[in-house]
């Protein structure tokens, strides 16, 4: 990825951003929405939706682990741990008491790529957890007259144990920052 | 199901997933938490103009996830997944995902893969030309001059007549398996 001398101009005033870290989220992983989800998809392997009964006759889903997107969940969408980033602004200039916003209009934004990475995981998602989603703004830089937000999230259990890495990519286009 | 040993690098699969539904949408919208009206609500998105709305990027992503699931099987584990949303997807598409091994390793036995996810947008059916079925994408006028001029515009033989549709690239990207 290669800027243009004024491109990298315009890109400098973002880079306060870089290595900035976003605010844990919490997602408890409930069975239900597991099963809901790789339904959406057709989704018919008993990995993912076999569900089976406790002798009480309650769902037991604790044979079942999540969709490898599921994680979409916990990092874009209203309860995302990138939601954070829209609360993001620069520092204060003089007389002024606060700062513009990183983003100052949500409409300008598009999701242009997402990764999500199990090469590391220790434990597969599944019904029950607590996931803590933490992170930081990776990239940061004006391209094409977009700017374009790189973020690094790692998803825990609460015992520390990691299950996914991801990486969202999203570009705002001009009148949007 | 695919077994590690029927593939080989440069092997091709395509895999088909018809007609995604507004139901599903906003299914997903309810389990993922991104309730966006320009997934949910035709006249806000058309206010955007949009001309109706979209399908989630990371819905799509998530049908690329889902064929590496039946891939991968009951004993296999998808490692990996990346993908750029390049093209909007509209309820009523169905989805064609091929994807091309890139490299097999036996030792790890992780298999990498290409893939590109496209989009076919149905347009209309034609009978002796005349226009036998409107789809949304007709109707609501989904269909751009460069969808033209790129070439995009397919027709295809069906029972009914001549299908109209336009296929074009959702999702280019990446991914690995564990088998």
């Amino acid at each position: 990825m290669q800027l243009t001398s004024e491109e990298e101009k315009i890109s400098e005033k973002f880079k306060i951003f870089v290595g900035k870290e976003l605010k844990t989220s919490v997602h408890r992983v409930k069975g239900k929405n597991l099963v809901s989800f790789s339904e959406i998809f057709g989704n018919t392997n008993r990995k993912y939706v076999g569900v089976s009964q406790t002798p009480d006759g309650q769902s037991d889903y604790s044979n079942i682990i999540a969709h490898p997107c599921y994680p979409n969940c916990f990092t874009v969408g209203d309860n995302g741990a990138t939601f954070d980033i829209l609360g993001w602004k620069f520092p204060p200039e003089e007389g002024q008491e606060e700062g513009e916003k990183l983003i100052r209009n949500f409409g300008k934004l598009l999701h242009t790529s997402q990764e999500y990475d199990y090469s590391k995981a220790v434990v597969p998602i599944h019904h029950g957890q607590k996931l803590y989603t933490s992170g930081f703004m990776e990239k940061a830089y004006v391209r094409k007259g977009m700017l374009w937000l790189v973020v690094h999230l790692d998803t825990y259990t609460e015992d520390g144990k990691l299950v996914v890495q991801s990486r969202v990519t999203t570009a705002i286009r001009e009148g949007g920052y | 199901m695919v077994k590690i040993s029927e593939l080989e690098v440069g092997k091709k699969m395509t895999y088909v997933y018809k007609n995604v539904t507004r139901k599903n949408i906003t299914k997903y919208a309810s389990v993922s938490g991104d309730w966006n009206n320009i997934h949910i609500d035709d006249n806000y998105a058309a206010s955007l103009g949009l001309r109706g709305i979209i399908v989630h990027g990371c819905y799509s992503l998530a049908m690329v996830g889902q064929c590496l699931t039946e891939i991968a099987g009951e004993k296999g584990q998808v490692l990996k997944i990346y993908g750029e949303m390049r093209g909007m997807v509209r309820p009523g598409d169905d989805y064609l995902i091929t994807l091309q091994v890139k490299s097999i390793n036996k030792e790890t036995r992780i298999v990498e893969f290409e893939y590109v996810e496209e989009s076919k947008t149905p347009i209309k059916i034609e009978k002796k030309g005349v226009i036998v079925k409107k789809f949304e994408a007709e109707e609501r006028g989904w269909i751009e001059n460069k969808d033209i001029e790129q070439g995009l515009i397919k027709t295809e033989e069906i029972a009914e007549g001549t299908l109209h549709f336009r296929l074009r690239t959702a999702i280019p990207g990446t991914a690995s398996i564990r088998f």
